[in-house]
């Protein structure tokens, strides 16, 4: 009789021992899938930005930093940095601001609330590729759409070169990029804003909270997590655009349009540099990494808070 | 090649100069599908294309390769256990169609099948060749490739290949110096050439009483006045564009009409940026930005939409070769057709440049003789003599020029020529024609092509001085060339 307890803690210890390599073993071939995917690449492309590799060379060269220090001091580094940076923000704030807006006015009961929500899944919908053709098309200076209703309404005297300079060309992009990602976030913001307890609303509605009020204090804080998530989602696609850039300017006018992307790329496939793009898609990769842990530490600690 | 013309088919309706709300999404419709289709393609690679037919299917009437002398063709079929592939971006699909067709009855059982790529052919391909996982037997490339490929091992010479010197023999004089690496291994057999073309809307210049202008200065006057009389808002649709890097093409090409020197001394160091004349040429194209005189976002309008403006009659002047100027005057692609013509060249010499592309094999074929059957068939002649693909296709259909003085020559061809051009104009401009240096096989120079597109870019919207783009242009040859 005595041993009885001593047996069942063995039993629990080997249930538990036998349920972890159970886990283990449904886990495994998606952390294989992981390993072999992400982390051998990562490993393996980090091992390139240490040397100095031409693409199809066999010749491979231990450069150590030699190519993070290249390339922050070329002199296309910091306005591709800044660029980019800049769009990145661009995107993730009216991705993040106009979503939310579109979610909150989904919450509402007005007709054709349905077709609108239908409809509001369209622009998600079109790759990179697709959006940059359809935006090259509207905003075409010669014979582009937008330039003959402008013209047709009396808003412009002459036709207006849109895709003139760097900058207009990257808002435009921006414009594109928000226009496709504001559905996904909408939904994301929707299915958030659905779980706020209607008792939470009611009680700040009975405290004398305004619309505002009550968005501010009660419903903004609930969906923290999915603005988190958001805001991520956004900030990656915006460091990530490479499509639009490939199809309307190829880096141009010059250099303007140059995002850490474009570079990385350029670097690669035309100057078959391959250890330096590789330094520069690690550079990225870091800056990512950062801004990602800073956004969540950031959210994180308000929650605590 | 003309990448352009799918592109174009496309656009049509963009050439109206109103697009209907349904034109426009249709429009949309399809670039979004090319687009999809474009990634699709690029991220497969190298699929074969099913054009090909296959060798069951060849003609009953294609001769039995051992009854006729010359290659054993069935011999070749079976040794290669494949079809032969050729390589090449997608836009040339539905115009080497017949050619491909063409091929396998006459060679029959040996076979041919297209390997094409959508997107950036150069930089798609070179990712391919790098990957090794290729089984392309030839392939074509722009300048400034070719002996990159080279070193890295993906082309190979093709010095050994029996027959190979009859080509040689008929290339038109100066040519073959630019087929061969500079210790003298022929890799390349030359495409296409191609000449810089003047074309101006005639009924544009008739609106002002102007004369074609004959001088650069001459040019500039007039462009003036059609803007001021407003004729059109944007006088020269230059294809200022990064895209295949026409703009360093352009400034080559109005240099040489110019009296400019070679860009390239013979040892390859760059000599361009002293010269007065490529100054000259620059400073004119940053006065026409800053005035106006062109599109002010023709740096990132791509190719076909640079094409678009003159053929929309949106502009009275524009550069280029003779493909775009048979698209301009072809009145279901153009609505300049009625006044688009062929000049000579403004400047002190009206020269211009005469370029091309080339031929090469790769050096994953399993046996250079037989692949040498695809090439020289598109390179110079069929097995009867014949060439073909080079005359009809590219001389007849497109407008371009060969490397072979018969085949630019012919009466047929300038015959064809004359139904879309004044012939003599354009063979008089032909002769007036400089081809570049050993540079354009150079492994840097497509390298050199792009960073130099940029700067000149910058240096025409004044955001840098012309004679620190220039500079920096030869600065980074001279890095690369290690003097």
């Amino acid at each position: 009789m005595t041993s009885l307890p001593a047996t069942r803690r063995i039993n629990r210890r080997s249930t538990e021992v036998s349920e972890r390599a159970f886990g283990l073993g449904f886990a495994s071939p998606a952390l294989l899938v992981t390993l072999a995917l992400l982390a051998y690449p990562l490993v393996y492309s980090l091992w390139v930005s240490l040397h100095q590799v031409t693409l199809g060379s066999d010749k491979w060269k231990f450069v150590g930093l030699d190519n993070y220090t290249g390339i922050l001091r070329d002199p296309l580094f910091w306005p591709s940095l800044q660029r980019t940076l800049s769009f990145a923000l661009i995107v993730t704030v009216f991705t993040t601001i106009v979503g939310l807006a579109v979610a909150l006015l989904l919450t509402e009961d007005f007709r054709g609330r349905a077709l609108f929500r239908a409809v509001l899944i369209l622009p998600w919908s079109l790759s990179q590729t697709m959006l940059a053709l359809t935006f090259g098309w509207i905003f075409n200076s010669t014979f582009g759409p937008l330039n003959g209703l402008l013209l047709d309404l009396g808003f412009i005297s002459n036709y207006v070169a849109w895709f003139a300079s760097g900058e207009s060309v990257l808002y435009i992009i921006a414009m594109g990029l928000v226009w496709s990602l504001v559905p996904f976030a909408a939904m994301l913001f929707l299915g958030a804003l659905q779980t706020v307890p209607e008792e939470l609303e009611r009680a700040a509605r009975v405290d004398g909270a305004g619309p505002v009020r009550r968005f501010l204090l009660v419903k903004l804080p609930w969906i923290r997590e999915t603005v988190l998530i958001v805001v991520i989602i956004a900030a990656l696609n915006g460091f990530l655009t490479f499509s639009p850039i490939y199809i309307l300017t190829g880096g141009g006018p010059g250099t303007e349009t140059y995002l850490l992307s474009w570079w990385g790329y350029r670097t690669g496939f035309i100057d078959l540099d391959l250890g330096r793009s590789a330094a520069i898609f690690y550079v990225m990769t870091l800056l990512i990494a950062v801004l990602a842990t800073l956004t969540v530490t950031a959210l994180g600690r308000r929650r605590e808070q | 090649m003309d990448k352009r013309k799918q592109f174009q088919d496309l656009t049509d309706g963009y050439m109206e100069g109103r697009l209907s709300r349904r034109r426009f999404l249709q429009a949309s419709g399809l670039l979004g599908l090319a687009g999809v289709a474009s990634a699709i393609v690029a991220a497969c690679s190298s699929t074969a294309s099913p054009t090909a037919a296959p060798a069951s299917a060849a003609p009953a009437t294609a001769a039995p390769a051992s009854a006729a002398a010359g290659p054993d063709f069935a011999a070749m079929a079976k040794k290669l256990g494949r079809p032969l592939r050729l390589h090449h971006d997608s836009a040339v699909g539905p115009l080497y169609e017949p050619y491909i067709k063409d091929f396998n009855a006459k060679y029959a059982p040996l076979q041919v099948e297209t390997s094409y790529t959508t997107g950036d052919y150069h930089a798609i391909t070179q990712t391919q060749l790098a990957g090794g996982s290729v089984d392309f037997d030839v392939l074509f490339a722009d300048d400034g490739f070719a002996q990159k490929w080279f070193n890295a091992g993906w082309i190979r010479s093709l010095d050994d290949v029996e027959g190979v010197k009859d080509v040689l023999a008929d290339l038109n004089p100066g040519i073959e110096k630019n087929c061969r690496t500079a210790d003298g291994k022929l890799i390349t057999l030359p495409y296409y050439r191609g000449i810089e073309v003047f074309i101006y809307n005639k009924e544009h210049l008739d609106k002002i009483g102007a004369a074609v202008p004959k001088t650069w200065d001459e040019f500039l006057d007039t462009c003036r006045q059609l803007k001021a009389k407003k004729v059109v808002d944007t006088p020269y649709s230059p294809f200022w564009c990064l895209q295949f890097q026409v703009i360093w093409t352009e400034l080559i090409a109005e240099s040489y009409s110019d009296g400019s020197g070679e860009f390239f001394d013979e040892k390859m160091k760059p000599i361009f940026k002293d010269d007065p004349v490529v100054i000259s040429t620059l400073q004119r194209w940053n006065t026409m930005y800053k005035e106006g005189l062109i599109p002010q976002d023709v740096f990132t309008t791509d190719y076909g939409n640079i094409a678009n403006i003159f053929a929309g009659a949106k502009s009275s002047f524009t550069i280029r070769y003779g493909p775009q100027l048979k698209q301009f005057t072809d009145p279901a692609q153009s609505k300049s057709a009625s006044g688009a013509k062929n000049a000579p060249m403004p400047g002190k010499t009206g020269a211009t440049l005469d370029r091309g592309a080339w031929w090469m094999m790769s050096s994953s074929t399993p046996d250079p003789q037989i692949a040498w059957q695809l090439m020289r068939y598109f390179a110079w002649k069929d097995k009867d003599g014949k060439p073909f693909f080079q005359k009809q296709l590219l001389a007849i259909d497109l407008g371009l020029q060969t490397a072979f003085a018969s085949i630019n020559n012919d009466p047929e061809v300038k015959a064809a020529w004359a139904k879309w051009c004044d012939a003599d104009g354009l063979v008089a401009q032909i002769k007036n024609s400089r081809s570049g240096g050993q540079e354009v096989l150079a492994d840097w120079y497509g390298e050199f092509q792009v960073k130099a597109s940029e700067l000149l870019q910058e240096a025409v919207r004044g955001t840098k001085p012309i004679q620190q783009a220039l500079d920096e242009a030869a600065a980074f040859v001279t890095s690369k060339t290690g003097g």
